[in-house]
C-alpha cells in the first residue's frame, strides 16, 4: 500500500516540485 | 499511440447541446485567427513567434496527448493497475525538460536563421545546400503525419458516431470538417488558441470523472479495498517486468522527435518565459495523466471483468465511467474532451505536414532562390491543408490497414529519427550533416525492424532501441565526417540576445 500511495501520490507532486525548482534555477543562471 | 474506439452511448438533447456548443467556440476562434495568420508563412505556421507562454505550454502538451491518454492510459489502468504509471511518467519528464533546456536553444536559433519548420532548423543547422537532409525529414515527417492524422479522423469519428448514435463515415467526416475549417482559417493561432480550450476540457473532464466515481463509491478507501479483493497486484505500482517498466517510462523518448510538438516551442514569443511553460505545462500533464489513471482504478471497482464494457473493450470505459456518474451536460463535455484530445493532436500534424510541402518542398526547394509573395504561399498553405485533410480521408477510407500500420510506428519513428538527431544538433558540436541524415534513416529503420522481428518485439518498446541506435549512428557517422565550419556563430544564435545569422 505504501508503493501505491509514493506513486500516486508523492510521484506526481515530486514530478511538479521539481520542474518549479529547476524553473527557478533556470532563472538564476540567466542573471 | 493508438487511438479511440466506438463509445456506443446513446445521444440525449443536453449532452449533444454541450457538445454543439463547444464546436461552435473552435470554429470561431478559427474564423477570428484567420486575419493574423494571413501575413505570411511564419504566422500561419509557427504563430509569427508571438505566442504567449500559457498558450504554448498547453498546446504543446495538449498537441501530444491524443485519445490515447483518454482511452489508451484509462484502459492499461484498468488492466495493470497502478504499474501503468510508468506509462505516463516518461514523456511527462522529457517534456518538462524539453521546456526548460531544448526549448530555449531550438526557439533562440529558429528566430535567428528565420526557420519556420523543424526541416528547416536542420538545413539552417547544417548548411544543407542540396537539399538532402531536408528531403529526407519531409520524406519521414509526411509518411507519418499523414497516416496519424488519418487515424485520428477516424478515431474521432468513432467517438463522435458512438456517442451521439450516427454512422461513422459521417462522424469521420464531420471531424475532418471542423478541423479543416478552423485549421485552414486560423492557421497556428487557431490550432493554439483552440489546443488551450481543449486543454481546458481535457483536464476538467480528467478530474471530475474520477473523483465523482470515487465518491460515489465511498471514498479512497472502500475503493483501494475492493480493488485489492479483486486483485492484489492492482495496487502494486511495481507489478511489471523490468522490459515492460524501461518500455513504459521510454515512450517519453517519443516526445524530442514529434514535429507537432517541437514546433510550439519555436512559436513562443520570449524564450526566457519558456520556464513559466514547463511548470504550466507539467502541472497539466500531471493532472491529465494521473486522472486517467485514477479513472482506470476506478473503473476496475465498478466494472470488476472486462465482460461488462461494450463489446469487452477497455477503451470504453471512461466515457462510460462518465455516463454513470455525470449530468448530460456533462456528459457532454466528456464527449467533447475525446474529441478535444483528438483534434487537438489532429490539426498540430496537419500544420507540421502542410507546411513541410509549402515550406520544405515548395518554397526552399522547388522554388529555391525565387522569391515567392509571403500572401501566395498563405494561399497555397491553405490550399494544401485541404488537399492534405482529403488525402487523409481517402487514405482512411481505402487503406485503413496501411494507416494503423503507420500509426503504430509514428510516434515511435518520429521520436527515434528526429529525437536524437535534434538533441545532437542542439548540444554536441561535432554532430554533421552525414550523421544526422544516417541517424535519421537508423532510427526509422530499427523501429520498424524491432516491431517485426519475433524475439525483439517482447523484450522492450521499440522506440527504445531505436533511439539508442539513432544515436550511435549518429555519433559514430559524425566522427568520420566533418562538421559545418561556422560552428561558433552557429551556437551562439542558440543562447539569448544573439539573433543574428552566421
Amino acid at each position: 500500500m505504501t508503493a501505491f500511495y509514493l506513486a500516486m501520490f508523492a510521484l506526481p507532486l515530486a514530478i511538479i516540485a521539481t520542474a518549479v525548482v529547476l524553473a527557478r534555477a533556470t532563472r538564476r543562471t540567466k542573471r | 499511440m493508438q487511438e479511440g474506439a466506438a463509445v456506443q452511448i446513446s445521444a440525449d438533447p443536453f449532452a449533444v447541446g454541450s457538445f454543439i456548443v463547444y464546436l461552435s467556440i473552435v470554429i470561431l476562434i478559427g474564423v477570428l485567427s484567420a486575419r493574423f495568420s494571413s501575413g505570411g508563412v511564419s504566422e500561419f505556421f509557427v504563430g509569427g513567434r508571438q505566442m504567449h507562454r500559457f498558450v504554448v505550454a498547453l498546446s504543446a502538451v495538449v498537441s501530444g496527448r491524443s485519445a490515447w491518454l483518454l482511452l489508451g492510459v484509462t484502459g492499461m489502468a484498468y488492466t495493470m493497475g497502478a504499474a501503468a504509471v510508468w506509462t505516463v511518467v516518461g514523456y511527462i519528464t522529457v517534456e518538462m525538460f524539453l521546456f526548460l533546456f531544448y526549448a530555449r536553444r531550438i526557439r533562440h536559433f529558429t528566430e535567428a536563421h528565420d526557420c519556420v519548420t523543424l526541416p528547416d532548423f536542420f538545413a539552417a543547422r547544417f548548411g544543407d545546400r542540396s537539399g538532402l537532409l531536408r528531403s529526407v525529414l519531409i520524406v519521414i515527417i509526411l509518411m507519418f503525419m499523414v497516416g496519424y492524422v488519418s487515424a485520428q479522423f477516424v478515431g474521432g469519428g468513432k467517438a463522435f458516431a458512438g456517442s451521439f448514435g450516427m454512422n461513422q463515415q459521417v462522424g469521420v467526416a464531420v471531424t475532418a470538417l471542423i478541423v479543416v475549417l478552423y485549421t485552414t482559417l486560423g492557421g497556428f493561432l487557431a490550432v493554439s488558441l483552440s489546443d488551450m480550450l481543449q486543454a481546458c476540457i481535457m483536464i476538467v473532464a480528467l478530474v471530475v470523472v474520477p473523483t465523482l466515481a470515487i465518491l460515489d463509491f465511498g471514498g479512497l478507501g472502500p475503493v483501494l479495498g475492493q480493488l485489492q479483493t479483486l486483485d492484489v497486484t492492482a495496487i502494486d505500482p511495481t507489478a511489471l517486468s523490468i522490459g515492460a517498466a524501461i518500455g513504459a517510462v521510454g515512450i517519453g523518448l517519443g516526445s524530442p522527435g514529434n514535429p507537432h510538438i517541437i514546433v510550439r516551442y519555436m512559436s513562443i514569443a520570449d524564450p526566457d518565459q519558456l520556464r513559466y511553460s514547463a511548470v504550466v505545462g507539467t502541472v497539466w500533464n500531471v493532472v491529465m495523466a494521473w486522472g486517467a489513471l485514477f479513472i482506470g482504478l476506478a473503473g476496475r471497482v465498478y466494472f470488476p471483468d472486462t465482460a461488462l464494457l461494450p463489446n469487452a473493450d477497455t477503451e470504453q470505459l471512461y466515457p462510460l465511467l462518465a455516463a454513470e456518474h455525470l449530468h448530460p451536460v456533462f456528459f457532454g463535455v466528456v464527449v467533447a474532451s475525446i474529441f478535444a484530445a483528438i483534434i487537438s493532436t489532429a490539426d498540430s500534424q496537419l500544420l507540421v505536414a502542410a507546411s513541410s510541402l509549402v515550406r520544405d518542398l515548395y518554397e526552399k526547394i522547388v522554388r529555391r532562390g525565387i522569391d515567392v509573395p509571403q500572401k501566395r504561399l498563405v494561399l497555397y498553405s491553405r490550399i494544401v491543408v485541404v488537399l492534405l485533410v482529403i488525402a487523409a480521408l481517402v487514405f482512411g477510407l481505402l487503406a485503413q490497414e496501411l494507416v494503423f500500420w503507420l500509426v503504430l510506428f509514428a510516434w515511435a519513428g518520429l521520436g527515434a529519427a528526429i529525437g536524437p538527431t535534434s538533441i545532437l544538433a542542439l548540444y554536441w558540436r561535432g554532430t554533421t550533416r552525414a550523421g544526422v541524415i544516417a541517424g535519421l534513416l537508423t532510427g526509422t529503420a530499427v523501429t520498424v525492424i524491432w516491431q517485426y522481428t519475433p524475439v525483439l518485439e517482447p523484450i522492450v518498446y521499440e522506440l527504445v532501441p531505436a533511439f539508442a541506435a539513432s544515436l550511435v549512428v549518429t555519433v559514430v557517422v559524425s566522427r568520420l565526417t566533418h562538421p559545418p565550419e561556422n560552428l561558433d556563430a552557429l551556437f551562439d544564435s542558440m543562447l539569448p540576445g544573439v539573433n543574428r545569422r552566421p
